[in-house]
């Protein structure tokens, strides 16, 4: 992160003492777990740029060395243009509309004055979340069928059939919809959480001034949170060049690569006739560059602009 | 003063009844799927009521005690990974929210920590190091490898900076040590973030089902999730003897699959109403203002 | 006083009783070493091996097959771990990675060309030669295994013991509804213009009586290809195009898929589709929504194997008592017409650790499972031997359910000798005579096969009226594996040895790890766009220049060296 600004944030009249040992020693168990668990793996980047075959050894130093090939292959695949496209249009969708969904349903069932409509409401919206995509899929397939229950109620209402899952347009429109309704419950947890650590007070004084239910939300709700959106986004943001694999690997054909064939199903179906390890390290390495790349704009924008440090 | 039941509310009200409606409905045809005969399902005459009702599919879940076991180990891992996750999670998140230069090391740590969000060796290499370290089929592979969650600290992390700093103030005037003033004072006002570290870390522990099919050497250990995963891989009539197919006459894949969406929903819907009650208003001002 | 006389009988009348009896299975193993004398292991050895579980993990830790090879062949198998097929190659090739092999270890293709690349195993050729019973090599030949072992050998050397599917167990044919057929009173097709007619019928003359347009010539999924049932390589079979697999044409390999015949069988689809004949939804359906389209009585038949009736044909079966089946081999298809297609038959490889002292293990463990299955109708063995023991434990019933032989270690198709099985009980069962029932009971799987078929002829129809799912079930089980001899009765008259099989089989080079996929998909997607005609059948021709120009030509001419070289 382009943390050139060390300088320390302070209150006037605050206590401040240095204990970095004391804190070095809180943040060791997670070092060693990291250690262990993620940076010493992470020398296996290195298949990314061999032609892996696991019998010759992981680091028996035997391995060919091809430098850049596994990536050029990958870009160079026909599909890859179409596979980056979708995954970018795709993913940038579905978090503005998860982000807006989650929001939004958080605020409103804050908003819920029956406590018990209110917890009913919390429990429900997050089982979604539960449900595999494998059952999903399948009871999606049925569902989106040309003689399926949603074509049938369009055509009762005097409108023409649509392929669904048959064809690109709406089919990512399918995707970006359904993998929302099934995930914001779970975001709206978070949400829920932020907004009951507003300080009532402020909502107090919102009122005394005059403010309606919408603008008390607009000036108090929505500030008091802006920061757990602004993380969370950032979060995502380095995610982005990941997809929801199951989703589209139950719900995708042929037919719908055009829209619905991203990274992660392209280098799924190049794995299958030999477990290409060294193209997927390579893709996994692409997106990791990427994600970096955009989590450090984000980080130095929101500093920037709004003097936000979200690490 | 009286409840005023403006238009909004009542729109509200609707809106939201309507929104929770469209999760629940799934789940009642998934419940109705569960408790028909798979024929039926077949044919597709089942859609919000059990069709050729038996309750077939749970019991060949329930009555297989490899179903219990596997219970077991998630019960297991529960009770252990979840604690270690949180405090994992607590004695990183604090440190790093220092931005007040009492941390000089801090932004290596946070490179350090969120770096490993973005990039990762692939499933061979991390395979390799657990099983180098022996921990392929013990229940600490399920526990260990995944107790680090940067974007959980990155979370508690701002949540913390949140907090007033001048609840710290008396502590340090009185020499309080900084795991005193993390334990006494600040869990304690951090009860929403607990509580939703909480709920999130539970359920990483019982969603998961990967690690477990890929570390665990025998099914007998898999986890609930990994166990019905597994299971449902492999049902097959064919193959049974003629005592098994009483069990199973009326079932197949697809009611399996329903009822084991419901054997893996249900107890998850305990955990949220559970830890609401700490998702209230004014913890943390009570602790500056009192 | 009366406690210690309480005990004392007891103790008496145990030991009394292990003295007096006589250990079942160790009367077997004498009879086996009888047979085949080998030195089981004294003490026994310690063999360290990893499996696929399909059946759940306690009966294969428990099962009775561990004892014995404990007893026969001395040897302890020890599970390092077992795990589902789809996680099962990167658990393999991630303790291949780490230089961690158990002594015995099943393995894909592309792996055992690796382990033979990198020198991790030891050669089998001696070991295989010397160790497997004349039962174990007579039965491997009488399923055809050329290509398996062809595979697995590598510049004469022997590097894996293959686990194989007898290859004429492995051929298609057309499922029918016989109900249909009789609506529309018509008779199985012979060549493929009346099969065009049949499908054709199928979709327009109402063959279900219900009035409505609801059924369709073909079943499509969104994979065309490649499973036990709704095969369209099946179909394409009937117009000699073999759009699956690679195929010799004037002594050069090519691959079959851009040859004119699949266009001439792709214009025959796009037509039927335009015309409604062809569900819409075919593109999104997977294997198991057209298994159920099937069971709602869209399809009038499937091409498959003998299990193509599995899911959606059972449901019929209970369900509709006017349905059943009618196997009818592909038309213009075997000794009178095209090579008929058979399939990729190896399942795993198994390898044994180089630097392992008993290789030998490996072909015994193939040796016993093939006795087992054989050696009481073969008469390899004294018949005064009791043989109970074996067939009730090892083989039916007992331990582990319908098919204890399902926890053996290995499990090759080769022992069952399928389809020389069900002509033997389905004689049994039109002529009754005594001595041929005994030789359909002479087997523990010859048993079961018997007794289901038996039951499915004399009950079968009042059982699937019955209103109880436990009947219903049977009796779909039964009707399912009854109907295996006419599978094989229709494949194995009409196609005789005219049979075909992929050319590419036991090739790998690096050409196909890098440009197959692409290759497929482009196959794939090009197919499906010209049936629903979003391409023209014309667009075939540019489909060809695009295969050979995206890697098409290398994987050609490395196919075609890899195969004229061996």
């Amino acid at each position: 992160m382009l943390t050139t600004r060390n300088k320390p944030v302070r209150r006037k009249g605050g206590i401040y003492r240095s204990d970095n040992w004391a804190y070095i020693s809180m943040l060791l168990p997670t070092v060693i777990l990291l250690l262990m668990f993620n940076y010493l793996p992470m020398a296996g980047l290195l298949i990314a740029f061999e032609r892996f075959i696991p019998a010759k050894g992981l680091f028996s130093g035997s391995q060919d060395w091809v430098g850049l090939r596994s990536f050029s292959m990958a870009f160079t695949d026909p599909l890859f243009p179409q596979a980056l496209r979708n995954t970018v249009f795709l993913s940038i969708s579905k978090m503005i509309l998860y982000m807006m969904a989650s929001v939004g349903m958080a605020i409103l069932m804050s908003e819920l004055k029956n406590s018990f409509h209110k917890r009913l409401t919390q429990t429900l919206v997050y089982i979604p979340h539960f449900i595999s995509w494998i059952i999903l899929g399948s009871a999606m397939r049925m569902m989106f069928a040309s003689d399926g229950i949603v074509n049938r109620l369009i055509n009762s209402l005097g409108g023409e059939n649509v392929g669904f899952l048959t064809e690109p347009g709406p089919f990512s429109r399918l995707l970006i919809v359904s993998d929302v309704w099934k995930e914001f419950g779970f975001g709206t947890i978070i949400y829920m959480a932020a907004i009951a650590g507003i300080d009532p007070g402020l909502y107090e004084a919102a009122r005394i001034d005059g403010a309606n239910k919408p603008q008390q939300i607009r000036y108090v709700t929505i500030p008091g949170i802006s920061h757990i959106i602004v993380i969370l986004s950032l979060l995502n943001i380095g995610g982005v060049l990941n997809s929801s694999f199951d989703q589209i690997i139950n719900l995708y054909s042929p037919n719908v690569y055009q829209s619905g064939d991203v990274l992660d199903t392209l280098i799924y179906r190049k794995g299958i006739v030999a477990s290409n390890y060294s193209l997927a390290t390579a893709i996994g390495m692409f997106k990791g560059g990427v994600g970096l790349a955009l989590t450090s704009l984000a980080y130095y924008l929101a500093y920037r602009f709004a003097d936000y440090r979200i690490f | 003063m009286k409840k005023r039941f403006s238009i909004a509310t009542v729109a509200n009200t609707v809106f939201c009844s309507l929104v929770a409606f469209s999760c629940l409905l799934p789940v009642i045809h998934l419940a109705a799927m569960s408790l028909s005969n798979e024929d039926l399902v077949i044919f597709g005459q089942v859609s919000l009521w059990p069709k050729g009702f038996n309750l077939s599919s749970y019991e060949y879940i329930i009555e297989n005690s490899a179903f219990w076991r596997s219970c077991m180990v998630t019960l297991l891992r529960l009770v252990t990974g979840v604690p270690l996750k949180l405090i994992v999670c607590v004695m990183a998140a604090y440190p790093l929210s220092k931005l007040d230069g009492s941390f000089r090391h801090r932004s290596l740590f946070v490179w350090l920590i969120f770096f490993t969000m973005l990039f990762n060796g692939g499933l061979i290499p991390w395979f390799i190091v657990i099983n180098e370290l022996k921990l392929t089929g013990s229940l600490w592979a399920l526990i260990l490898p995944c107790a680090v969650v940067p974007g959980n600290i990155l979370l508690l992390l701002n949540f913390l900076r949140t907090l007033p700093g001048e609840v710290e103030d008396s502590a340090l005037i009185d020499g309080a040590g900084r795991y005193r003033i993390l334990f006494r004072i600040i869990l304690p006002i951090s009860k929403p973030a607990l509580a939703t570290l909480c709920v999130y870390a539970i359920l990483e522990h019982w969603n998961a089902w990967f690690d477990g099919i890929i570390l665990m050497n025998s099914p007998d250990r898999y986890p609930l999730m990994s166990y019905l995963y597994y299971t449902g891989e492999t049902i097959s009539f064919s193959q049974k003897s003629s005592a098994e197919i009483v069990d199973a006459a009326g079932m197949g894949r697809r009611t399996y699959r329903a009822a084991q969406v419901f054997i893996s929903t249900l107890p998850m819907l305990a955990v949220y109403p559970f830890f609401q009650r700490y998702f209230t208003k004014g913890i943390v001002l009570g602790a500056v203002k009192g | 006083m009366k406690r210690l006389l309480i005990c004392i009988v007891v103790i008496v009348l145990t030991v009394g009783m292990a003295a007096g009896a006589e250990d079942p299975m160790l009367t077997a193993v004498e009879a086996y070493h009888a047979y085949d004398p080998i030195d089981a292991f004294e003490p026994p050895i310690d063999v360290y091996t990893v499996n696929y579980v399909t059946m759940t993990a306690a009966e294969m830790k428990n099962s009775l097959w561990l004892d014995v090879y404990r007893e026969y062949l001395g040897v302890n198998l020890i599970y390092k771990w077992i795990m589902p097929l789809s996680q099962f190659d990167n658990r393999v090739n991630a303790e291949i990675s780490s230089g961690d092999i158990p002594d015995i270890l099943p393995v894909n293709f592309v792996q055992l060309s690796q382990l033979i690349d990198a020198g991790l195993i030891e050669p089998l050729t001696d070991v295989w030669e010397d160790g497997a019973s004349d039962l174990t090599k007579r039965m491997y030949e009488l399923g055809g295994c050329e290509t398996s072992f062809r595979a697995a050998t590598r510049d004469g050397e022997l590097w894996a013991i293959p686990l194989v599917t007898p290859v004429k167990e492995t051929t298609r044919a057309m499922y029918l509804r016989q109900d249909w057929m009789d609506n529309l009173g018509m008779d199985a097709p012979t060549n493929l213009e009346e099969l065009l007619e049949l499908c054709e019928a199928f979709a327009t003359n109402d063959p279900d009586g219900d009035g409505r347009d609801n059924t369709y010539a073909i079943a499509l999924y969104s994979g065309l290809w490649g499973d036990y049932t709704a095969d369209l390589s099946g179909f394409a079979n009937s117009f000699g195009a073999y759009p699956t697999i690679w195929i010799e044409k004037d002594g050069q390999i090519e691959y079959g898929g851009i040859q004119p015949e699949c266009k001439e069988m792709l214009a025959v689809l796009a037509d039927w589709y335009q015309a409604g004949y062809i569900d819409k939804d075919f593109t999104l359906y997977s294997l198991s929504d057209v298994m159920d389209q099937f069971a709602r009585g869209k399809y009038g038949f499937m091409y498959g194997t003998h299990i193509a009736m599995l899911e959606g044909g059972q449901v019929l079966y209970r369900n509709n008592p006017d349905f059943d089946s009618m196997i009818v081999a592909l038309p213009d298809v075997g000794t009178d017409g095209y090579p008929a297609l058979a399939y990729d038959n190896t399942g795993s490889y198994y390898v044994v650790r180089k630097g392992f002292e008993h290789p030998e293990v490996l072909v015994q463990l193939f040796n016993i499972i093939h006795y087992f299955a054989s050696a009481s109708s073969e008469g390899l063995t004294d018949k005064d031997m009791d043989l109970t023991w074996w067939d009730e434990n090892l083989w039916t019933g007992g331990q582990g359910g319908r098919f204890p032989w399902n926890n053996a270690y290995l499990r090759p198709e080769t022992i069952h000798n399928n389809i020389e099985r069900s002509y033997i009980v389905q004689k049994a069962l039109e002529t009754g005579a005594p001595e041929d029932i005994d030789a359909a009971l002479s087997t523990g799987l010859g048993r079961v096969l018997y007794e289901e078929a038996y039951t499915h002829m004399t009950q079968g129809d009042q059982m699937r009226l019955s209103d109880d799912p436990v009947t219903l079930l049977a009796a779909s089980e039964n009707w399912l594996h009854a109907k295996r001899y006419y599978h094989y009765k229709a494949t194995e008259e009409a196609y005789g040895d005219n049979l075909v099989t992929d050319k590419r089989g036991g090739i790998i080079t690096d050409s196909i790890v890098d440009y197959w996929e692409s290759l497929y998909t482009l196959q794939l997607t090009t197919y499906t766009q010209i049936i629903t005609g979003e391409k023209d059948v014309d667009d075939f021709d540019s489909f060809v220049e695009a295969f050979y120009q995206m890697g098409g030509d290398i994987v050609t001419a490395d196919i075609n060296d890899a195969y004229y070289a061996k």
